[in-house]
């Protein structure tokens, strides 16, 4: 006879799922977007050259500095995704951890928006779209976290 | 429940892009009436841009090759500003010279807040293209330097700083074989400096800051460079240390030097309001009327009736200073100094252009208020008025200013703000209005 599984634990089942789905699908979308304008590729940033390797990333540093602190939120945030996937970390400290990282790479990239927010003929720039939607992605997984039951 | 929970918070994310696209869309200069139009001055139809690949291009010799690049026309107002795509590196505090074959150099500059970014990068603008590459990169890094383009089609570059450190050094751009040479050693270092080619050929280069820390100080040193000759010889100094001053080749083969300060960095120095004029004949200076106002990090243009329009500038080396919006013209031939129109706004550390039809432009530039502009304006010589002639996509201070042959204009580069903290490779290209 199968047992039953307490409504409350599907639910938090659930919500650690789609933390873990909306995290990831966040992360994609900030590194696509932020590789995407490093490298100019499919379409070039109106104010900002693309680097020319990753040596060039520490003689620009102060001029990509909010591109960077984006990506490496990214990461941060993949990290615990992972960890929250695989119960290593309390969801509550999960939830914590990606409301702040979703907000950093929200603020990281309205801050840079006047360079990375249109492209050279002057038409908005997708990859910074999909940089700010990704934050957004995560700060939801940040809320779904939340909503896991221990 | 939980599936609930999920498709609204889908909806907001995905909600967050077609947000944003409005947001930015709507975040344009309120000035954009037509962006990624249709070009109708001759520039090459707007297309999707790719990775052009400029920031990798490898320095060329001789004559560098240009990848044709799309343009967007944005039309502001009156006057056209076309878009184009960044130059290979974002830099500020550059000089630039036009060649005889209609491209134009633009020689270091600083990738940073002070000289120790100094760049010795050149990036060459292709008016036929559009297109910018890099061309071999000078002998030596420099920030803020003086560049003339000499009698035999080279190019002259001089002084600047590196380092924190003035330079004395100066060397030559020779477009035909794409290399740099060095042109020798002048007596003085001198950083934010003037070089003026007389009607000899022979290149006047005046004052400068010419000490670093703590001073700063300005010197007084004028010298000519010989370019048949390649040699430098002191000629008389000017009766005041300069810096971030004007000179300018009047109608008669005569210069004329108005304000400056004494420091070049730092708000210990002075500002003048002295003129003097410089006779190449005779290698003497008499002074000059004195302008209204004292001013540093101003502009000057001749105009076509031999008269000299100065305008904008700081009056004092103090961090608070407000910048200068009056402008005044000097009349060589009565040696008096005659108020015009003031800009909409004050206006330090632009740059102007004497256009081919006798007006005058001036671009971007520190507001009052110390932020940066992405004004422009232009002086009409029948009316003594400024004309707001629309905003250029980014605003910027010290950017490098060209007028190409064919009477457009070419701003390219420039600090995103007063500190210099940031800096653009951002280009943009000016059709003047009819007048």
């Amino acid at each position: 006879m199968k047992a039953d599984v307490p409504s409350g634990a599907r639910d938090g089942r659930a919500a650690r799922l789609s933390a873990v789905a909306f995290g990831t699908f966040g992360t994609g979308l900030v590194l696509a977007g932020v590789i995407s304008i490093a490298t100019g590729i499919p379409r070039q940033a109106y104010n900002l050259a693309p680097l020319a390797g990753p040596a060039a990333v520490g003689g620009r540093l102060g001029e990509i500095s909010p591109l960077v602190a984006a990506a490496l939120a990214a990461v941060v945030v993949a990290s615990i995704v992972m960890m929250l996937a695989t119960r290593r970390l309390r969801p509550a400290a999960a939830a914590s951890e990606l409301i702040a990282l979703g907000a950093a790479i929200e603020v990281c990239v309205v801050g840079a928006i006047g360079r990375i927010g249109y492209a050279a003929d002057g038409s908005v720039l997708l990859a910074g779209i999909f940089c700010l939607t990704g934050g957004a992605a995560v700060l939801m997984a940040g809320l779904l976290a939340a909503l896991v039951s221990e | 429940m939980i599936l609930a929970i999920d498709a609204v918070a889908l909806a907001l994310v995905l909600a967050t892009a077609p947000a944003a696209f409005v947001w930015l869309d709507g975040s344009r200069p309120s000035p954009l009436v037509a962006a990624a139009s249709a070009s109708s001055n001759g520039l090459p139809s707007p297309a999707a841009p790719g990775g052009s690949g400029t920031a990798t291009q490898a320095p060329s010799a001789a004559a560098p090759s240009v990848t044709p690049v799309p343009t967007a026309t944005i039309t502001y107002g009156n006057g056209t500003w076309a878009l184009l795509l960044p130059m290979p590196r974002s830099l500020w505090g550059a000089a630039a010279a036009v060649l005889a074959d209609g491209r134009v150099l633009v020689v270091g500059g600083a990738a940073g807040a002070s000289s120790t970014s100094a760049l010795a990068t050149v990036e060459v603008f292709d008016p036929g293209s559009n297109g910018w590459s890099a061309a071999a990169p000078m002998l030596q890094a420099r920030a803020y330097p003086a560049a003339a383009t000499l009698a035999d089609g080279s190019v002259l570059v001089v002084g600047g700083s590196r380092g924190g450190l003035p330079l004395d050094s100066a060397e030559r751009y020779f477009p035909d074989t794409g290399t740099w040479v060095s042109a020798g050693t002048m007596s003085t270092p001198r950083t934010q400096a003037t070089a003026t080619v007389l009607l000899d050929g022979r290149v006047l280069v005046l004052g400068g800051g010419s000490q670093g820390s703590p001073g700063f100080a300005s010197t007084n040193a004028a010298e000519i460079f010989d370019p048949a000759t390649g040699t430098w010889t002191p000629t008389a100094p000017m009766s005041a240390a300069r810096a971030s001053h004007t000179a300018t080749l009047l109608s008669d083969g005569e210069v004329l030097v108005t304000g400056g300060a004494s420091t070049y960095h730092g708000p210990k120095g002075t500002v003048t309001a002295t003129a003097e004029i410089y006779n190449p004949k005779s290698g003497t200076w008499h002074s000059a009327a004195r302008m209204s106002v004292a001013r540093y990090h101003h502009m000057a243009a001749l105009l076509p009736d031999g008269r000299v329009l100065v305008a904008g500038g700081w009056a004092l080396t103090s961090n608070s200073d407000k910048s200068l919006a009056s402008a005044e013209i000097y009349d060589p031939a009565t040696n008096r100094w005659t108020a015009t129109g003031s800009m909409a706004t004050g206006r330090a550390r632009g740059s102007i252009a004497a256009l081919p039809d006798g007006r005058v432009l001036v671009v971007d530039g520190v507001d009052p208020a110390y932020h940066v502009m992405a004004t422009a304006e232009i002086w009409d010589a029948a009316s003594g008025r400024w004309h707001n002639t629309g905003r250029l996509w980014t605003a910027v201070m010290w950017p490098a200013l060209a007028v190409l042959h064919d009477g457009r204009v070419l701003v390219a580069g420039g600090a995103l703000d007063a500190g210099a903290a940031h800096e653009t490779s951002a280009s943009e290209i000016f059709t003047p209005p009819a007048p």
